[in-house]
């Protein structure tokens, strides 16, 4: 009897033990698949959308972002001439091509022609070097990627930059204490964007009040459900729903746009912020009981310049490259400017990591300067041979376990002998069989054999 | 002689006995065999039938999400349009849809659409533009014995419609993705119908 109830206990320690590891999978998979969810609907949103619709909304938030329509179509007309000779370019190339393959079925060498293809400038492939400074706001000591890139960081000067007013880092008389995060308007009240020439300053948004966020601002660019685009992190496989921020939709729960930074463009004057957190609760029940939540941003400390990032807006795919990675002080955010570039379209993600805040700091690149990358970035690893096997095998080894072990108990019960009780585990507890008590039996026996004469 | 007759109780532990011991070895000549058997098993299955692929990457992220641990069907007699396929190229695997087959024109117009046998087609979870990407407008017939790939991130990916990457010969082509074992929210097999239709109205 004691050793049922040892066996049973055995068995649910180890059921535990095995729920217990695998249960926060099982969580965050779950939680996972209510993202994919929102994910695909939004993707339907947008496949049955007019393109009347998509590029009104497009032009909406570009509206909202201060970019007036002059400015846009310079930067229209500049793109397209780019694009144009990107064309030409790979047009003459194909051609050259083409030309060398005839010669040489001719039977002439071909000669190489010198044929001056734009090539992509070669992005930096190596993690530039770290570098600790002391931020010149707060004091503190922070690590910044030093890269090659002449972008500004809070410890230096800001470069001319589209707006007039343009100053050096606030000075402390700057820096009032803001009660919310958004900025105002002449009005005092909280505008859909900046407009173009302000500075935008998200503050802190973690810990900033949590402000009723404008209804011309929910509209924008609200494909369903408030979703403004897809975030997509592909070195840690990330792929987050942007929501617009609200009181009830804050970084801590949800990825969101920061409302004040421009909504996500490719015009070029706009720096888009969005904060998240870096779990989430899986959704109901299973997420007040979870020991641990989805992946949010948790993994965005493994991310390094030269690393790519997308924003799918609508039928549109913005992609982005990082530039710099740094953590600041709640305060050091609180003094943290977003710059815009007129030429530029930047994409800051912050996300809260050890009580500071990690930033990432992107910029949009064109999707044909980047094919090589791109293309590199797309595989599929086949584990070796054995790792599958051995790896899909083990199912067929505990079924062959479970099979022996069946086989095992039938046997027992089939070879019951005369007499013996249906629950044979009493039977550990006989020492009776042992062969020396056996003996004494027998001689016991021989002793009293005149007495027992006859019997069997 | 005495010949000693054991009674019933003696008896009766002695087959016990008897049936116990010898249980070790059975369980491990079980074991043996089972091992063998799972790895003759396994060698056939997925060395042979199968193969299991790591998908990583944003060209496919909707249809298959980075990181999604695939199961491939080797073989590539029954190769259709439509199904998402693990070929290799020089620098690796990689797992794209066929768009189309042998023997089908495609060409690819000013306006970023891609046409097969001048019909446009999409599935799902197709997401974004051709027109984004550095693709330059040709057009093509599929020669015989390869195919046309397309990644479903259309703005994403890098594959046949870019005149560099060119058509994928078949031989190079593990087999198709019958079942996405994991994450579990794509748990299943994939889709793999194209419908006919443009890309946005």
């Amino acid at each position: 009897m004691k050793k049922v109830i040892l066996k049973i206990l055995a068995f649910l320690l180890i059921l535990a033990a095995l729920g217990w590891l695998l249960y926060p999978t099982v969580a965050n998979e779950l939680a996972r698949k209510e993202k994919l969810e929102k994910t695909e609907k939004y993707l339907r949103a947008v496949r049955v959308m007019k393109s009347e619709t998509l590029t009104r909304m497009l032009d909406d938030a570009d509206e909202a972002n201060g970019i007036t329509p002059e400015f846009k179509e310079a930067r229209a007309a500049a793109e397209a001439k780019a694009a144009e000779e990107a064309r030409k370019a790979e047009e003459e190339k194909a051609a050259a091509e083409a030309r060398a393959a005839a010669l040489e079925a001719a039977g002439a060498t071909p000669e190489v022609t010198a044929t001056p293809t734009p090539e992509p400038t070669p992005e930096p492939t190596e993690v530039p070097p770290k570098e600790y400074r002391i931020n010149e706001i707060t004091g503190e000591a922070e690590f910044v990627y030093v890269t090659a890139e002449p972008t500004a960081t809070p410890t230096a000067t800001p470069e001319p930059t589209a707006e007039p007013t343009a100053a050096a880092l606030p000075t402390d008389a700057e820096v009032e204490p803001k009660e919310t995060a958004l900025p105002v308007t002449a009005d005092g009240e909280a505008t859909g964007a900046a407009e173009a020439g302000d500075l935008i300053r998200p503050g802190d948004v973690f810990t900033a009040h949590a402000e009723r966020s404008s209804t011309r601002y929910r509209n924008l660019l609200d494909f369903g459900d408030g979703i403004i685009g897809v975030l997509e992190i592909p070195s840690i496989h990330v792929s987050i729903p942007i929501e617009h921020i609200n009181t009830d939709v804050r970084p801590d729960k949800a990825l969101v746009h920061v409302e004040g930074s421009s909504l996500p463009g490719e015009t070029g004057n706009t720096h888009t912020v969005l904060a998240g957190p870096r779990k989430q609760k899986a959704p109901g029940i299973l997420g007040d009981l979870a020991l641990t939540g989805d992946r949010m941003l948790e993994d965005l400390d493994r991310v390094t310049p030269g690393d790519q990032m997308m924003i799918l807006l609508g039928n549109r795919t913005l992609l982005y490259e990082v530039y710099n990675v740094q953590t600041l002080s709640p305060e050091g955010l609180k003094g943290w400017v977003a710059e815009r570039d007129p030429e530029e379209d930047r994409l800051t993600l912050i996300t809260e990591r050890d009580g500071r805040r990690l930033l990432v700091e992107a910029v949009r690149i064109r999707i044909r300067e980047a094919t090589e990358k791109l293309q590199a970035e797309d595989s599929a690893k086949l584990p070796a041979d054995w790792i599958t096997i051995l790896a899909l095998g083990c199912p067929v080894l505990l079924l062959t376990l479970l099979i022996m072990f069946v086989i095992e108990r039938i046997k027992k019960h089939a070879y019951r002998l005369p007499g013996e009780k249906k629950n044979p585990d009493d039977i550990y507890n006989d020492d009776i069989y042992n062969n020396e008590v056996t003996q004494l039996d027998v001689q016991m026996e021989e002793e009293d054999g005149n007495r027992n004469d006859g019997s069997k | 002689m005495e010949i000693y007759h054991p009674q019933d109780e003696e008896l009766l532990r002695e087959m016990r006995r008897v049936r116990r011991s010898g249980k070790l070895k059975r369980i491990l000549w079980g074991l043996l065999i089972g091992l063998v058997l799972t790895a003759a098993l396994g060698w056939f299955l997925f060395g042979q039938l199968f193969a299991l692929a790591v998908c990583e990457g944003p060209g496919m992220s909707t249809a298959v999400p980075g990181g999604s641990l695939v199961l491939i069907r080797r073989g590539t007699e029954d190769l259709q349009q439509g199904d998402i396929v693990l070929f290799e190229t020089d620098d690796g695997w990689q797992m794209k849809r066929v768009l189309a087959m042998e023997g089908d024109r495609v060409v690819v117009n000013t306006y970023g659409e891609i046409r097969v046998n001048s019909l446009e087609y999409r599935a799902d979870t197709f997401a974004g533009r051709t027109e984004d990407t550095g693709v330059t407008t040709r057009r093509l017939t599929v020669p015989e014995g390869e195919i046309f790939v397309q990644g479903d991130q259309l703005s994403l990916s890098v594959d046949s419609r870019y005149r560099s990457y060119g058509t994928v010969p078949v031989e190079k082509v593990t087999g198709k993705a019958s079942f996405i074992l994991w994450p579990i929210a794509r748990f299943g097999m994939p889709n793999t119908t194209l419908t006919e239709g443009g890309v946005g109205q």
